[in-house]
Order: C-alpha cells, then sequence, then structure tokens
C-alpha cells in the first residue's frame, strides 16, 4: 500500500472510492448476515423464475400460436437475470446504510418483481386463450 | 460496533443462530441450483446430448461457485468464535452466475 493509497486516493491523485469496509463502523454481525440471507432468498427468486422460463422453452409442447413458448418464457429469463444483479446492489446499498448508520434506503426490488410476473401472467393467459 | 440489545451470552448466541440461518441459506441456494441440473440433466440424457448440455454445464458451474463461496471458501477463512460474513465480491460472483444461466438459457433459445 503506498502513501497515496493510504489517503485514499489511487496513482493518477484522483481520490480513490472507499472500499465497503472502509465506511463508518461494521454493524452488528447479525444485521449483516440478515441482509445476506435476503440476498441469498433473491437469488434463490432469480434462479426460479431463469428455471421456469428454460423450461417453458424447452419442456413444454408447442401451443397452436407461433412463438408463444418464447413469449412466455423469454420475459422470464430476462426477469430473473435482471432481479439476481439488481438484487446484488441492494444488498451492497443496505450493507453501506448499515454501516454509515443511515436508514435502509428504499427498495424498487418487490414492486420490480411484482409487476414483472403479473404481465407475464397476462402474457400467459393471452397466449393459452389465442393459442387454444 | 454497534449490538442489538441483551447480555453477552444472548449476543454471541443470537449470532451463532444468525450465522447457522445464513449457512443453511447458501445450502439451499446450492440444492436449488443442484435440483435445476437435475431436471436438465435427464433431459439431455434422454436427447441422447442437446443444447440442454450447455445451459447444465452453467448450472454445474453456478451451483459449485454456490457452494465453494458459501460453505468451503468461508469455513476456510474463519477464524474459531468470530462472526465471518461474506464479503460483496462473493456475493456478486453469485449474482453473476445467476445471470450467466440466464443468459445461457437465452442463448440456447436463440440457437435452438
Amino acid at each position: 500500500v503506498t502513501a497515496a493509497e493510504e489517503e485514499g486516493r489511487d496513482r493518477t491523485g484522483t481520490p480513490r472510492r472507499p472500499r465497503l469496509h472502509e465506511l463508518g463502523e461494521d454493524p452488528d454481525v447479525r444485521y449483516t448476515y440478515a441482509n445476506e440471507r435476503t440476498f441469498l432468498s433473491w437469488s434463490r427468486t432469480s434462479l426460479a423464475l431463469i428455471v421456469t422460463g428454460i423450461a417453458v422453452l424447452q419442456l413444454l409442447p408447442a401451443f397452436h400460436l407461433t412463438g408463444g413458448r418464447r413469449l412466455i418464457g423469454l420475459p422470464l429469463i430476462v426477469l430473473g437475470s435482471v432481479l439476481s444483479l439488481v438484487s446484488w446492489r441492494r444488498w451492497y446499498r443496505n450493507e453501506k446504510a448499515m454501516r454509515l448508520g443511515q436508514p435502509l434506503p428504499p427498495s424498487e426490488l418487490p414492486l420490480v418483481l411484482a409487476v414483472g410476473v403479473a404481465l407475464i401472467a397476462v402474457i400467459a393467459i393471452v397466449v393459452a386463450v389465442v393459442g387454444q | 460496533v454497534s449490538r442489538a440489545g441483551g447480555s453477552d451470552a444472548d449476543t454471541d448466541r443470537a449470532d451463532a443462530l444468525a450465522e447457522q440461518r445464513t449457512t443453511l441459506a447458501w445450502t439451499r441456494s446450492g440444492l436449488a441450483l443442484l435440483g435445476a441440473l437435475a431436471v436438465l440433466a435427464r433431459r439431455v440424457w434422454n436427447d441422447g446430448g442437446s443444447s440442454a448440455g450447455f445451459l447444465a454445464v452453467a448450472l454445474l458451474g453456478a451451483a459449485t461457485l454456490t457452494w465453494a463461496v458459501g460453505i468451503a471458501a468461508w469455513h476456510l477463512r474463519r477464524r474459531p468464535h468470530q462472526a465471518e460474513p461474506r464479503r460483496p465480491g462473493e456475493l456478486l460472483a453469485i449474482a453473476l452466475a445467476t445471470t450467466a444461466v440466464g443468459l445461457c438459457g437465452l442463448i440456447v433459445t436463440v440457437v435452438t
């Protein structure tokens, strides 16, 4: 570690973004674990969405509507992939807020999940009705 | 370090239980991936090998990473009687692995 890095600057002299563990103080470890479990729950939810999407594409018999399986399966996979990344960001923001003693930031994740699943359900209903 | 109330013994017990719940959550995540892998492996077997094999490899990689990060790597690193939460990069690895499974799904869909 160089003197510049000690002062929180990189080699070009611009201030370095502090690492997570350098911010504030360690929160009660139980909260850190709770945050970690919440992230893992979100990642399992993401995986469930992705695997359901793959199952729709690979295992369902074809609808009479052309591209019917893709209309349902692709949004599921995309939603799951996006959620997995956004959930990490949420974990990071929660951890940061706890270290700095700030209130937890509001989360858009539940809304994204609820709206996404509802939209896919509507698509599935339409495909099922039209593709009869 | 700020602590939620209670005596020292209470705090130690609560920490140990929180740690156990977290390790169980990692175990469930690994099992969820392996379960998905089992379904796909069966399909690959029935088809005599197909693009589903590509997805199976992605799932197996993600499952291995989950176990390695959540259980093995953490056990190697931790010291006795001391809490050791996972690090940001380790959680990011899981998020990226999950996204990779999704990407493989998209690629397989486009290819087949």
